[in-house]
């Protein structure tokens, strides 16, 4: 397997059965976490092939509903608590009984106490220990864990096999780590991954975990629609609770109307519709690019998107769900902008086509902006590259918006808007399809 | 250390480029076509009576407006391609389809300004054709953009073939905008019957677009060869690391 240039794994073939734990031991850059997350399906393979169950490849999502994932970084909102970041796994999950499996797994991992604490104030190791209950979360027949034993205590250290015994007791379990005590105190075979080739360790003792009834009835993953929604509240809850995006989009949309009507009104004197019409469909575009940026970065920066694509979700859901929230958030600037500047320039624009012309442009706008910024999440200067990447595509929407906005400020005959608008709701269905189907290609590395 | 040998690599060998038979056949091919192109534009064709002379312009204006299309075409044929079968081989031709396309849109926008100098009196105007060429433009530009920000290769591939098959959208809408659009810009001179056009010039226009499309397949092999041996390059910088370290 290539990662860059460097080939990362050589002939890696292991098979897990299930209840046996396996740990993978080895230096800095020996290629475990690139194997975890190969196995766990964020990560493509050039040659080979990993299979789930006997079969089933992790990129199916329905695969996916039996894998307990956890990275580098635990895949928390920090806006969220303890226990809501759990009530949003196990509603991707579809994990039967959630609320009494949610205490269970709070208790099993100690945070009972902190349960409705938000996770922002906890710590590195409390994260951590969160973290671990969101991978055991639904009884998984199969668990990842990346170094399970960083960043916890010697306390959680020595809880880690309880956790595992009480959460996930049939799950095959592969994970990494530095310290092979915790392999042994986890009674789990050792292999040894170095320069991308595994090796077994001579010393080991074959000792099977002999598989355990399930504690509860197997995850049912939700359907396609119910997991879009589920993800569009939990990003409304955050956008809520962290006030980041809209306020601030509020106040440039505003600053917008102010900066730009002062510089055109200058240039233009008595044009003032046509300034309003300007100002209106700039700051619109240029507030969708804004937010538009953040949209896959903030999952990605999180770590929160490996978590989402781990899930047992078709991934164009996810790109549906963070269309929702860009259009909502757009259409929602633009109606602000339209009363902003009705006030500030005395025009009637807050009438029904123009607010009609705003949220259906919203609609179209997001379409493109959604894909195109999951595509710069990877990229250095996503800031800078977003708007090049992004805009031109959107012109058409700036084209159309200011005809429907024109014809309704009658500075043009009214007569050629139910085409614009035909052109916008095209835009929107075209860019909605191409980002459905091209989203799960951006999706994994 | 071992001398890592060129001959271990994947691709097409170390022969001298020219004494391949497909690259000496498409030189000669090239050498042929353009030299006729350049004959019947300025010799066999006869002078426009409006324009007289500055017409001439547009035997290389539309067969660089016609391989925009085409090369942008075959971006997102080697896009989805890439998409489907993972192979990078499609990536390297979407890749160098990319470049050459933004060169020909550049070369039919320079030489449409020009032009438009001359019979509209201004350099620019905000014409649907010009204008959906200049957005096209962009679109393309930003798919580079995009390759150049993105440090993973396998990453960077995926990316750019998203763009490359949403890119595509905008061809059409170009093509289309003389049609759907009122504008200055003339329709299409060749698949239009009615166009007009002698049939001395329509004669030199067809061999002027067949001999840029044969520049555009010359180019897009070399860039893909060129592309190739960049890979190639990163293979062996990596080859020599790993052996380094094991010697160490």
């Amino acid at each position: 397997m290539r990662l860059g240039q460097r080939n990362i794994l050589r002939g890696v073939s292991l098979a897990l059965a299930p209840g046996e734990r396996m740990a993978i031991v080895g230096p800095n850059g020996a290629g475990k976490t690139t194997l975890l997350r190969a196995l766990a399906g964020l990560l493509r393979p050039r040659r080979g092939r990993v299979t789930l169950r006997g079969s089933q490849s992790p990129e199916d999502p329905a695969a996916r509903g039996g894998l307990g994932f956890l990275g580098h970084r635990p895949p928390l909102y920090p806006h969220l608590t303890a226990r809501e970041n759990l009530a949003f796994a196990a509603r991707l999950q579809g994990v039967p009984d959630a609320a009494e499996r949610i205490q269970t797994a709070l208790v099993t991992v100690g945070l009972s106490a902190d349960a409705n604490r938000l996770v922002r104030h906890f710590s590195r190791g409390m994260q951590q220990r969160l973290g671990l209950a969101l991978a055991l979360l639904p009884e998984p027949d199969a668990v990842l864990l990346d170094e399970p034993d960083a960043s916890l205590d010697s306390a959680g250290v020595c809880d880690l096999p309880g956790m595992l015994d009480a959460l996930a007791p049939h799950a095959a379990v592969l994970f990494s780590t530095h310290d092979e005590r915790v392999a042994h105190a986890l009674g789990a075979r050792i292999v040894r991954l170095q320069a991308g080739r595994l090796t077994d360790d001579p010393r080991n003792k074959p000792d099977p975990v002999p598989p355990a009834a399930r504690a509860q009835s197997r995850p049912r993953p939700p359907g396609f629609g119910r997991a879009v929604w589920a993800m569009i509240a939990k990003d409304a809850r955050v956008e809520w609770r962290a006030r980041e995006q809209v306020p601030t989009l509020l106040m440039f949309t505003l600053l917008a109307a102010v900066v730009f009507d002062m510089a055109f009104i200058a240039a233009l004197g008595s044009e003032v519709a046509a300034v309003a019409v300007g100002v209106l469909w700039i700051s619109v575009l240029l507030a969708a690019t804004l937010a538009g940026t953040r949209l896959f970065a903030t999952e990605f920066e999180r770590g929160t998107l490996d978590g989402l694509l781990v899930a047992p979700v078709d991934p164009s859901g996810i790109y549906l769900a963070k269309f929702v929230l860009l259009a909502l958030e757009t259409a929602f600037v633009g109606v602000a902008q339209l009363v902003f500047l009705s006030l500030l320039l005395n025009v009637s624009l807050f009438q029904a086509p123009t607010i009609g012309a705003v949220v259906l442009a919203a609609a179209a706008i997001s379409a493109i902006l959604a894909l195109q910024s999951s595509l710069v999440v990877s990229a250095r200067a996503r800031e800078m590259l977003m708007p090049l990447l992004a805009i031109p595509p959107a012109v058409p929407v700036l084209l159309a918006g200011v005809g429907i906005t024109l014809g309704a400020l009658q500075v043009t005959p009214a007569g050629q808007q139910g085409a614009w608008f035909g052109l916008l709701a095209v835009i929107a269905v075209v860019f909605l399809a191409l980002g459905t189907v091209l989203y799960p290609h951006a999706a994994r590395g | 250390m071992r001398e890592v040998r060129t001959t271990e690599l994947p691709g097409p060998g170390r022969r001298a480029v020219l004494r391949e038979p497909a690259t000496a056949a498409l030189y000669a091919a090239l050498l042929l076509s353009m030299g006729l192109a350049i004959f019947m534009a300025f010799l066999f064709a006869p002078a426009e009576r409006v324009q007289a002379e500055v017409y001439r312009i547009l035997f290389v204006h539309v067969p660089s407006a016609w391989l925009a299309f085409f090369a942008f075409g075959v971006v997102a044929l080697g896009s989805v391609m890439f998409l489907i079968r993972g192979r990078s081989r499609w990536d390297r031709l979407a890749l160098a389809s990319a470049e050459i396309g933004v060169l020909f849109t550049t070369l039919c926008l320079v030489t449409g300004s020009i032009w438009g100098r001359s019979v509209w009196g201004v350099w620019w105007q905000w014409d649907p054709r010009l204008t959906t060429t200049l957005i096209m433009w962009f679109i393309y530009v930003s798919y580079l953009a995009l390759r150049s920000y993105i440090d993973d290769p396998d990453i960077r591939q995926r990316m750019a073939s998203v763009v490359g098959i949403v890119g595509v959208v905008s061809v059409p809408i170009v093509w289309f905008s003389v049609e759907w659009w009122r504008s200055l810009h003339p329709t299409p001179s060749i698949t239009n019957p009615g166009g007009g056009m002698p049939p001395e010039m329509l004669t030199a226009l067809l061999v002027s677009v067949a001999a840029f499309t044969v520049f555009y397949i010359v180019l897009v092999r070399q860039r893909m060869q060129l592309e190739l041996a960049v890979a190639e390059l990163g293979i062996l910088r990596e080859r020599l690391h790993e052996r380094n370290e094991e010697t160490a």
